[in-house]
């Protein structure tokens, strides 16, 4: 049991330590996300005028917030293409060939992927709550403890879909479709009340996770402005990702023991 | 061999190899589409009308501009790939001239640039466009970016009489075949430092 607890704390610490790989790729998001919320959302927040049951929306806010999702959703999704790269580059079986239990591998990799994509978030995540004024630090706790469930979630979803397709060309479709689809039809760039005159629109971002996540930082981060323009009420918008990340990092869990073998397919 | 042939064979091959692209194009598409149909169409209920009077056909040339930048990128892709592969090796081992691959390669890409557009170009042939005054500074940076600039040129195509742009026409030519000759220079040196090293 000690043996098995040691080898997944330091399967986790090499996903995290792989941080020094991507020293550009952090670099460009992080770039892009002060330029969304210096440039880009301050333009935006001026040409738009959105009411809400309460009054008029802050968009300024309520943009800081979407963008920081945004980055945490692309980084977590870039798990997926990291496992199929690993595939075709042979590490994957050679993580086999380890002393470790396969399901510690799995658990290890599931677990070490959220962790690593939130770390990598953080640096976005002080820039929102600087720009926010969050309240207190339990507030920026409880909105890391938020990110870093969706993120794991996220990551057994991208590991999932990645196990399965095994193809760097097909999860690069599946995943640009899935990625433009759910940012798109969420509460990401507008909330849940601009989406009503568009039925279809309206019940897929009422069900989509990506809503529900991004709505319960807005909760967390501006309580002010966020009141009554959520898809749901904070507590089963909460139980929502918590059953998400929970169902997904199982379903990943169980691919990577089931079908870690047998490498890269063309 | 007639001067530039051998550029032309290799652009021709990859604008054939931009079809086993097809359904990582199939994806971009969607991206394309899920930005003006989904985005846009939202975005256009909660936009200031006295700002964008339709931020729908606003957006439409901007998508059509961002495709063709999207598409003329595949190349890069495609060289990180061969470079990872080693496969630019097997490249330079051919009867060609350097100067003709590097010539080829970025024709290659300016071509697939043009025929992944097309699509696009037609969706704008039947949508419209309104322009929005930028705050200046930003103004100033924004309308001087190259995916701008071919955005303005769509719209002084496609809806002259909505357009309130100070530009004329020639000087967003003369512009974007300044920014095209800068990026066309730019890529061939560093391809060509690629291939040496």
């Amino acid at each position: 049991m000690r043996e098995d607890l040691r080898a997944l704390a330091l399967i986790i610490l090499w996903d995290v330590r792989k941080l020094g790989r991507y020293k550009f790729f952090l670099a460009m998001r992080f770039a892009w996300f002060l330029l969304q919320v210096l440039v880009f959302g301050l333009i935006v927040a001026h040409m738009v005028s959105i009411m809400g049951p309460q009054g008029p929306i802050d968009y300024y806010k309520f943009y800081v917030v979407g963008a920081y999702m945004a980055v945490l959703f692309s980084m977590s999704i870039m798990r997926g293409h990291e496992i199929v790269e690993e595939l075709e580059d042979g590490l994957i079986d050679y993580q086999l060939s380890l002393p470790v239990k396969r399901r510690v591998l799995a658990i290890g990799r599931a677990l070490g992927g959220g962790i690593a994509s939130f770390t990598y978030s953080l640096p976005m995540l002080l820039v929102t709550v600087v720009v926010l004024g969050v309240p207190s630090i339990p507030h920026v706790i409880l909105l890391a403890i938020i990110a870093f469930l969706f993120a794991s979630g996220l990551v057994g979803v991208a590991m999932s879909v990645a196990l399965w397709l095994r193809s760097g060309d097909k999860l690069d479709i599946l995943m640009g479709v899935s990625d433009s689809l759910l940012v798109r039809l969420s509460t990401i760039f507008y909330p849940i009340v601009a989406l009503t005159p568009i039925a279809i629109y309206y019940y897929l971002a009422k069900v989509n996770p990506v809503s529900h996540a991004v709505d319960t930082l807005r909760v967390i981060a501006v309580p002010e402005h966020a009141s009554g323009i959520t898809v749901s009420d904070p507590l089963v918008m909460a139980s929502y990702i918590a059953g998400f990340t929970l169902s997904s990092i199982l379903t990943a869990i169980t691919l990577l023991e089931r079908r870690i073998e047998g490498g890269y397919g063309r | 061999v007639m001067p530039g042939a051998q550029a032309l064979m290799v652009a021709y091959r990859d604008l054939q190899r931009f079809w086993k692209y097809k359904w990582w194009l199939a994806g971009l598409i969607t991206m394309n589409l899920a930005d003006l149909f989904i985005f846009a169409l939202v975005f256009k209920g909660i936009v200031r009308r006295d700002v964008v009077p339709d931020y729908f056909y606003f957006l439409a040339p901007g998508i059509a501009s961002i495709a063709a930048f999207a598409a003329a990128f595949t190349i890069g892709r495609e060289v990180m790939m061969e470079l990872r592969r080693g496969f630019h090796h097997y490249l330079l081992s051919l009867p060609i001239s350097r100067i003709d691959l590097v010539v080829g390669r970025i024709l290659g890409g300016v071509v697939r640039g043009v025929v992944y557009q097309m699509p696009f170009i037609a969706l704008l042939v039947i949508l419209t466009g309104v322009l929005a005054r930028f705050p200046e500074p930003l103004y100033t940076l924004i309308v001087n970016n190259p995916i701008s600039i071919a955005t303005s040129i769509y719209r002084a195509i496609f809806t002259p009489e909505i357009v309130h742009d100070a530009h004329q026409v020639e000087v967003l030519l003369a512009k974007l075949t300044l920014w095209t000759i800068t990026l066309v220079v730019v890529g061939a040196i560093l391809y060509d430092r690629n291939l040496k090293s």
